[in-house]
């Protein structure tokens, strides 16, 4: 019989342990809807509807000139840019030198449900770039779209090209034609999108957020969990840093029905965007009319956005200075955490500084 | 010794989860991967998906029903409402860009373009005060002194020469035949002069 051994041959010691560590499991992940993050200070400067834009606070002046305009998706909360002090990749951009400012699409209405993509790309972010420019006084900034954002930063980008320094796209999906599981799921004659933004104005968040997790369910649902499990038995393990990931992970933004419609006909399902087919305010949308330099950055397990529709950009674009970087990664895990701060930030840090 | 003795691990209950967990990750992986590759499954998801929307939308359409016959206001009533709030913001944003290469162009004035221009704007009211002063001395002078193109203009109107022109315009006519008949100088010419100004 071991020291901790009760009556009736049970380890109670390890048995009071198990049911700590399960009751610190329940607080962690019931206490993540509260965990802090985007913490780095800024300032609003403009907004409109629910769009907001913010410049991030400088302690000195900025050492580069070209201004970061940092365009997000939109069924994700903008703060994964900006999780928590030392997993920022805006913390990290202000400590390079850099005037960073970002746009939150925040969270639509019933009243949004006829704002689609056109109208955000030619209503909204041509005006969020004016106030860059009048505040910093440059005509031109380096747009940086992450994801669905990016998709939308290459748009603008190819709408008003005297705007762009420079271009940098984070795992962001262009060419739909082979577009993994999501191409499957939302396919033609398989997808019901027309009785889906007719029931739902605002598409809720849950969809596609359970979209996403059922393209690795098992880990989604499962092993997310039995990894906390294990990591909590460890010291050093960073519990908040854990519950800001898991927070901005299950804090699904609605998306706006019409943009979401936009979305999945013109995008996935037609691929306008490489066909030279997509028009926005009644203007042709050609990814070659982009001439500036252009960054693109792959991961190389990320089933959102398969390398197959992230690396067609450098190929699409008129720019005689397009290069791409493939991280080992995910498609979050490349933005933020360890990996993050290791490759992916000083590797846009370099090539930003290189192209101010 | 029982194995619950040996091993601390033993009273884990998740212990045992975990092992499973595990040992079967990778064939639940490549099972479930191999399920959501066949179209079977995207259309399937794709018909539950649409099952469910059509009860979604049954118990909207219900709600909606129940509430209008209530007298109270839908989601739809209330979006409507927004969607008028942020068309008069676009508006207003709409009428922003519109001022701001305005403002900028104004702001880009240079001091001596000012100048320039409130020497124009002095020359163009010199030129205004002339011409007034002109008029004024026209109307002080006899009738006399009208000029003869004035007089000629004024003469049809009267309504002697031409009786169609008089009636199609009887105010005017009527005013200036009274005029012209008390005071044939002054007024006459200024009546004509009001009627017939951009023809002159």
């Amino acid at each position: 019989m071991t020291a901790g051994a009760g009556p009736i041959g049970l380890d109670l010691k390890a048995a009071w342990a198990a049911n700590d560590r399960a009751l610190e499991m329940a607080r962690v992940v019931l206490g993540s809807a509260d965990a802090p993050v985007g913490l780095t200070p800024k300032e609003l400067v403009w907004r409109k509807n629910k769009a907001r834009l913010y410049r991030y606070v400088r302690d000195e002046p900025a050492t580069h000139r070209t201004p970061i305009f940092l365009v997000l998706p939109l069924i994700n909360r903008a703060y994964i840019l900006d999780l928590r002090p030392g997993s920022s990749f805006v913390e990290f951009l202000l400590g390079q030198g850099h005037d960073v400012f970002l746009i939150d699409w925040g969270t639509p209405g019933d009243e949004d449900r006829s704002l689609d993509i056109s109208a955000l790309i030619t209503r909204y972010l041509p005006r969020a770039a004016r106030v860059i420019q009048r505040i910093t006084g440059q005509r031109q900034m380096t747009v940086l779209g992450y994801c669905i954002g990016g998709a939308l930063a290459a748009c603008f980008t190819a709408l008003h090209p005297e705007v762009a320094r420079n271009l940098v796209l984070l795992t962001t999906p262009i060419d739909f034609a082979d577009a993994g599981k999501f191409g499957q799921m939302t396919a033609v004659g398989v997808f019901p999108v027309d009785s889906l933004t007719d029931t739902f104005p605002i598409v809720p968040g849950q969809m596609p957020e359970v979209g996403s997790k059922l393209l690795n369910p098992s880990a989604s649902y499962i092993g997310t969990y039995q990894r906390l499990w294990e990591k909590l038995a460890e010291p050093e393990f960073d519990v908040v840093g854990w519950q800001a990931m898991y927070r901005w992970v299950n804090d699904s933004v609605p998306f706006a029905g019409a943009a979401f419609r936009q979305w999945v006909v013109e995008f996935y399902q037609e691929n306008r965007l490489v066909r030279d087919m997509l028009e926005m305010g009644g203007r042709p949308v050609r990814l070659r009319d982009i001439q500036c330099p252009v960054l693109n950055v792959a991961a190389t397990r990320d089933p959102i956005a398969p390398r197959t529709t992230t690396s067609a950009i450098t190929g699409l674009v008129s720019s005689s200075d397009a290069s791409e970087i493939v991280i080992e990664g995910g498609h979050v895990g490349i933005v933020v955490g360890r990996t993050a701060s290791r490759e992916l930030w000083p590797k846009v840090g370099a090539w930003l500084a290189a192209h101010d | 010794m029982t194995k619950a003795e040996g091993s601390p691990r033993s009273a884990d209950p998740f212990e045992t989860w975990r092992q499973l967990y595990e040992a079967n990750e990778r064939t639940w992986n490549a099972s479930l991967e191999e399920a959501m590759n066949r179209p079977e499954f995207s259309t399937s998801s794709g018909k539950m998906l649409e099952t469910m929307l059509a009860g979604q939308k049954a118990v909207r359409d219900n709600m909606r029903s129940f509430l209008e016959s209530m007298n109270v206001p839908t989601r739809e009533d209330i979006a409507r409402l927004g969607e008028l709030v942020v068309g008069l913001e676009e508006k207003i944003d709409q009428i922003t860009d519109r001022m701001d290469p305005l403002e900028a162009a104004i702001l880009g004035l240079k001091p001596e373009s000012l100048a320039g221009l409130e020497a124009k704007i002095d020359r163009v009211a010199d030129r205004l005060g002339s011409l007034e002063d002109t008029i004024r001395g026209m109307e002080s002078e006899p009738a006399a002194k009208v000029p003869e193109r004035v007089v000629a203009k004024a003469k049809p109107v009267s309504g002697q020469d031409d009786p169609g022109a008089a009636k199609s315009r009887p105010g005017p006519v009527k005013a200036q035949s009274g005029a012209a008949k008390a005071r044939p100088t002054t007024k006459a010419s200024t009546a004509t002069g009001k009627t017939s100004g951009p023809a002159a």
